[in-house]
């Protein structure tokens, strides 16, 4: 577990950065900053709740909100069927997944398995810390309005996921699906024109559809006994 | 706090929370066939690609140059964190190269 909060602590003030992004981007909308440190503590996910900002009260505008986040958070399902594979059963590993975002799934990915889950609370614990801080800060330390930092923010995300896919990729997952997942996600969005969260799920799932069936099943079955 | 905000924020959260503890309450404990094993275990790095890509990627209005420095960014982090897995380095670094270069382009 403290090589977990050691871990959880270097990509916690990772995602300080974006918890403070968010906080800035939630009170330029409108949400006062008690609000938006209470979205911040319970629904603890950046793609979702910016993907809330600046929602009507009307009923069919909340509904396509709420619609949108779902397809947001298909990626929460698969990460949350992947950690099932190291589950013992225990009621504290359900109520962890909670605190199961991108970066301490992909951070897992590399733990032993003797210590799996002293790992995963670990980190969970320090990146959970580490973006509520980074929330309040966003909502009392005036940040400076500079181009330069406009253009951090906005980058914030894409840097994020550029190091949550070469955490995976360090962990020796086959890079093929991921970046065939890439191109098609561009094709889907910009050929066929679907809208761009679509387009990103339906280009993951043909292309790791496809590459599951295209593996030969003998390195499938021993990749599964390991 | 107004009501509506914190009703809106449940219902956000519930939408999260249960994507994220329900399926791993359905599949805890089963065993699986290796091909869907397999296929669960690419699937998330897979969705985290594609929406890589969909940030990348111009919008409406977005010229090709508006997303350079987001590349930028995001390939700098990349070739720091791929050989040496720091973290927080290849964060600040891909943030810097990110703004740097809005500025210049």
């Amino acid at each position: 577990m403290r090589k977990g909060l050691k871990d959880g602590t270097t990509i916690g003030l990772a995602a300080s950065l974006l918890g403070l992004m968010y906080s800035l981007a939630a009170l330029e909308a409108g949400l006062r900053p008690l609000e938006t440190v209470f979205y911040s503590a319970i629904v603890y996910s950046a793609a979702v709740q910016f993907a809330a900002l600046g929602t009507e009260n009307a009923l069919p505008a909340i509904l396509t909100m709420l619609s949108g986040c779902v397809f947001i958070s298909s990626r929460n399902i698969l990460m949350s069927l992947d950690m099932a594979r190291e589950s013992r059963g225990r009621l504290w590993e359900l109520l962890s997944m909670a605190g199961l975002v991108d970066a301490a799934w992909a951070m897992s990915r590399g733990a032993t398995r003797e210590d799996f889950w002293g790992y995963f609370y670990g980190q969970a614990i320090a990146i959970y810390i580490l973006w509520m801080i980074g929330a309040v800060a966003g909502v009392i330390v005036p940040v400076p309005d500079h181009p330069a930092v406009s253009a951090a923010f906005a980058a914030t995300p894409v840097v994020f996921f550029s190091l949550m896919i070469s955490l995976i990729w360090r962990n020796g997952t086959n890079k093929l699906p991921h970046l065939a997942t890439m191109v098609l996600t561009v094709l889907a969005a910009k050929l066929v024109g679907l809208p761009a969260t679509f387009a990103a799920l339906a280009g993951a799932s043909v292309a790791a559809v496809t590459f599951v069936l295209l593996l030969p099943m003998d390195q499938t079955e021993e990749e599964g006994k390991e | 706090m107004r009501l509506d905000v914190v009703l809106l924020g449940f219902a956000l959260s519930a939408v999260v929370m249960i994507s994220r503890m329900a399926p791993f309450a359905l599949l805890s404990g089963r065993s699986l066939h290796p091909r869907l094993r397999k296929l669960i275990e690419i699937m998330p790095g897979c969705a985290i690609a594609g929406f890589i890509a969909t940030w990348a990627i111009p919008g409406d209005g977005e010229a090709l140059l508006d997303k350079v420095p987001l590349w930028l960014g995001g390939l700098t982090a990349m070739a720091i964190c791929l050989p040496t897995g720091r973290l927080l380095i290849g964060m600040i670094a891909g943030l810097c190269v990110a703004s740097l270069s809005s500025l210049i382009l």
